[in-house]
């Protein structure tokens, strides 16, 4: 049920940037062209979609299992204790380096928070751009888990 | 400790970690072991890595391919290909090489291409029972001309780098793409010659022939935009991106209208993903060539390369050498993120032209899409052909000796490549 | 350099390795390394090979990055005060603008960086900014309608739509491409830039309007600064202010040069007299009202007043 609804919003976000941010530099070419002013703000708006869907789908990707590793490991390995070992292992440094998102990624956007540096076209707070770091730590800990308790 | 790095880069992808998180983990410990700087920089350059508005490109060219792809393109684009070559000895193999390439002036990616093509043609080679490692073999090599052919991921990760325009290399490639193709097209034609059974016996009246070439003409129409959109000026490299998306989307619904609304959000979700899998794996690769720059690797490269020769030829071959060594582990673009900073200025400074330079990174990029053990067009193909890694690996191998040669003459002379790009901007 | 003993500076900037910032920075390094007798070592990164402008400016921020040169314009995102420089036509000569720099108000306008873990210590130079174009500028009425590439900073995208102009924010190492392609038409830089990054190849009219400043910030990291002990801070300090009467003499005698090369190209050169000076002023007189309270009337007060002292000496 939770993975249900998770997978939905995760895929609502990715999907939603990805056509916000065609459709804002598309609208810019044609207010340029026809009525010979743009969007100042649409590179910079694609920018920060395309930084969400980054994160956000890299939880995604694990989910449909697509993550990309050299495999070829497991095909040599004949024997299948050391098959899992090395499976988990992997999995195991993908969920530390995860957690470090979430703890570096948060202080950074902490960081960011109490600088107050805002984005020079939108005038975005950047800490709302950076929490897409420890968000995506969190999604990504989180599958990571999950194929850990898997079993082989 | 540069040999540290690399050593606790290859230990970690042996242990099958993603490799992004192969890629940013070194880092980490690198930094969190020999240097005080703050792990946060790690985060920092992640997300600069990505948060460039040249890269933005790449979303939206996975995104107009799939378009066309649900859209129904790949059917029409082999149809033609089929109509254009079919009949000659090896034809049914050359139909592959050449949808590929009309497939790769649609989309940037080289795996997209594979499936693409590979999906309805693998099976229909067998049938005409073409060997089941030649089958697979051509099918995975050809996919890299989507790389080749514009558009190109590569060469936007390229140009996003060294500033070169995107436009120049987007022209250069056909070149160098039509040279690739030959190669595999010869090849295909001796291997039909040789085992005779391999001939196509389907016929079209020349009534099929115009209809094909209609319906195909349609989704051709995404190169013509794309370059003559950049050319002229009306929107930069990356506008081109989101115009072609728009394009596809009209062809798709209005024209060869074969999409419901189930397939739509399937196509939509599924370049998300490709997406985020290309995008996340760049973010990584750019961390870890600012711990090369920073450590100094630049200088050291330079140094050592050019000690050993400065002329061009030699660094160029030199280079290959790393490229292929490397494609052997990584993917394309995010090796280019991180030998490209070091490389490109020993190139300037020997005299090699940005774009050529351009051109050979990207197909050496191309080829190491199908080099054992990493590659994503041999993942894909195991996908598609229900083989093992092993077994596509083995498959390969004539294709990849083939295309070291068409390497070594792309690099040796730049005028192939360079032609279109001289061409027009003079 | 595992002799924990010493400090290493990185320094980054955003220019090739022949421009006068270049030179600027070497002078910096010597003269720290010889001063420290060796007890800091710097590091010069050019071309920005460790990030862009932001991006260096957050790795000071965060105590990565030790020192990094930086345009004003492009810290509106952290201290919008530093903008102040960059309105257009504020300094009517280069020894104005040196004697401001170099003043009181330096550390005034540097002030507001501390609170954002920055320590400004010098102001460096690219030049008074020019016009490149493919028509001829000789009004403010010939930007109407004009798609122009500036940087991405607000107060330099109002000031172009207050002319009727259509502003572009695009990336510095994309600007090239977007004149030769048409993306957009003109563009506005100092010299140094127009020929490193030979934006005159693909535009037909240079005009020398002198029409704004860019000013670089020497800036070090806060939590580095603060590390640092009295005598080596007076070290650093001291190198960067030298070492910017270096780079902005180079960067006069590099002008010429830079000229030169643009004329020998076939570029033709325009100058705006004092007649066509004055309507621009007067047509972007509006900007500096609008930003007083952006930039605070305090500072824009002693702005004023450091430019009346300059001009008395
Ligand atoms: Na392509
Ligand atoms: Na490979």
């Amino acid at each position: 049920m939770l993975d249900k609804i998770l997978a939905k919003v995760e895929n609502t976000i990715i999907v939603g940037a990805l056509l916000s941010s065609v459709l804002a530099l598309m609208v810019n070419i044609v207010l340029r062209y026809i009525f010979k002013s743009g969007l100042i703000w649409a590179e910079e708006y694609a920018r920060f979609a395309i930084v969400w869907l980054t994160f956000i789908g890299a939880s995604v990707v694990i989910r449909e299992g697509e993550h990309l590793s050299v495999g070829i490991v497991m095909e040599l390995l004949k024997n299948r204790k050391a098959k899992v070992f090395v499976e988990k292992t992997g999995i195991l440094l993908a969920l530390l380096f995860s957690v470090f998102l979430i703890v570096f990624g948060g202080q950074l956007t902490v960081e960011t928070y109490k600088l107050g540096q805002v984005s020079p076209s939108l005038q975005l707070p950047m800490w709302t751009v950076y929490s897409a770091v420890p968000m995506g730590g969190l999604l990504t800990s989180y599958r990571f888990i999950q194929l850990l308790r898997r079993k082989t | 400790m540069i040999a540290f790095v690399f050593v606790l880069l290859l230990a970690m992808m042996l242990m099958t970690t993603p490799i992004y998180v192969a890629l940013a983990g070194t880092v980490t410990v690198v930094f969190a072991l020999f240097s005080d700087i703050p792990l946060m920089i790690v985060i920092q350059r992640m997300f600069a890595g990505i948060n460039k508005f040249s890269l933005m490109s790449i979303p939206f060219f996975i995104l107009a391919a799939n378009v066309m792809s649900y859209g129904g393109i790949s059917k029409r684009i082999i149809k033609l290909a089929n109509i254009l070559v079919g009949e000659l000895p090896g034809g049914l193999a050359m139909t592959v090489v050449l949808a590929s390439m009309f497939f790769g002036a649609i989309s940037g990616s080289a795996p997209a291409t594979v499936i693409s093509v590979g999906a309805l043609l693998y099976p229909a080679l067998l049938e005409k029972k073409y060997g089941e490692h030649f089958s697979a073999g051509i099918v995975t090599a050809s996919g890299s001309l989507g790389i080749i052919i514009p558009p190109s991921v590569t060469m936007i990760v390229y140009g996003a780098i060294t500033g070169a325009s995107v436009g120049a290399l987007f022209m250069s490639g056909f070149g160098a793409g039509v040279v690739f193709s030959l190669g595999f097209i010869l090849y295909a034609f001796l291997y039909g010659k040789k085992h005779k059974a391999v001939i196509t016996t389907q016929t079209y009246t020349i009534k099929e022939k115009i209809k094909a070439l209609k319906d195909a003409a349609w989704g051709m129409g995404i190169p013509i935009i794309i370059l003559g959109g950049i050319y002229s000026g009306i929107f930069t490299p990356t506008e081109a991106s989101a115009v072609a998306v728009f394009y596809a989307l009209f062809v798709a619904l209005i024209i060869y209208r074969e999409m419901t609304v189930k397939s739509i959000t399937q196509m939509f979700v599924r370049s998300s993903v490709t997406t985020a899998q290309v995008m996340i794996l760049l973010s990584a690769a750019s961390i870890f060539a600012w711990l090369l720059t920073s450590e100094g690797a630049t200088t050291l490269l330079a140094s050592s390369m050019l000690q050993f020769s400065s002329h061009p030829l030699v660094i160029l071959m030199m280079m290959n050498v790393i490229f292929l060594v490397g494609g052997m582990f990584i993917d394309g673009a995010s090796l280019i993120m991180i030998l490209v900073p070091l490389i490109y200025p020993i190139a300037t400074r020997v005299g090699i032209d940005p774009i050529h330079l351009g051109i050979v990174i990207t197909v050496n990029c191309a080829i190491g899409m199908f080099t054992p053990p990493f590659g994503l067009n041999l993942f894909v193909a195991s996908g598609i052909t229900n083989k093992p890694l092993s077994f596509i690996s083995k498959s390969v191998l004539p294709f990849i000796a083939i295309s070291m040669v068409i390497l070594i003459i792309i690099t040796l002379f730049p005028s192939l490549s360079l032609w279109l790009p001289n061409v027009i901007y003079k | 350099s595992n002799d924990t003993s010493v400090i290493t500076i990185k320094l980054s900037h955003d220019l090739l390795e022949n421009t006068p910032q270049h030179v600027g920075a070497l002078a910096f390094k010597s003269e720290v390394e010889t001063k420290s007798e060796g007890r800091i070592k710097v590091e010069i990164f050019p071309a920005g090979q460790l990030g862009s402008d932001v991006e260096v400016t957050e790795m000071m921020q965060l105590g990565t990055l030790q020192a990094g040169l930086v345009p004003t314009a492009k810290l509106s995102g952290f201290a919008p005060e530093l903008q102040i420089v960059d309105l257009p036509f504020i300094f009517e000569s280069r020894d104005i603008a040196y004697a401001v720099l170099d003043s009181e108000f330096k550390n005034t306008v540097f002030e507001s960086l501390l609170e954002k873990k920055l320590k400004g210590i010098a102001f460096w130079e690219s030049g008074f900014k020019q016009f490149t174009s493919n028509f001829d500028i000789s009004s403010p009425n010939d930007l109407m309608n004009r798609k122009i590439r500036v940087m991405e900073s607000p107060m330099l995208i109002e000031q172009y739509k207050m002319v009727g102009a259509n502003p572009t924010p695009i990336d510095f190492s994309e600007t090239y491409n977007a004149l030769q392609q048409g993306v957009v038409e003109m563009q506005e830089n100092p010299l140094v830039s127009i020929v490193n990054m030979k934006f005159y190849e693909v535009q037909d009219v240079l005009t020398m309007s002198n029409h704004g400043y860019l000013a670089y910030a020497f800036l070090l990291s806060k939590d580095f600064w603060d590390g640092l002990s009295e005598t080596d801070q007076e070290i650093v300090e001291s190198a960067a202010m030298n070492a910017a009467k270096v780079e902005r003499e180079e960067t006069i005698a590099s002008e010429e040069v830079y000229l030169q090369t643009i004329k020998d190209s076939g570029t033709l050169v325009n100058e705006i007299d004092d007649a066509q000076r004055a309507a621009f002023i007067n047509a972007w007189q509006p900007l500096k009202d609008d930003y007083t309270h952006i930039l605070g009337a305090d500072l824009m007060d002693q702005l004023d007043q450091a430019i009346k002292d300059a001009q008395q000496k």
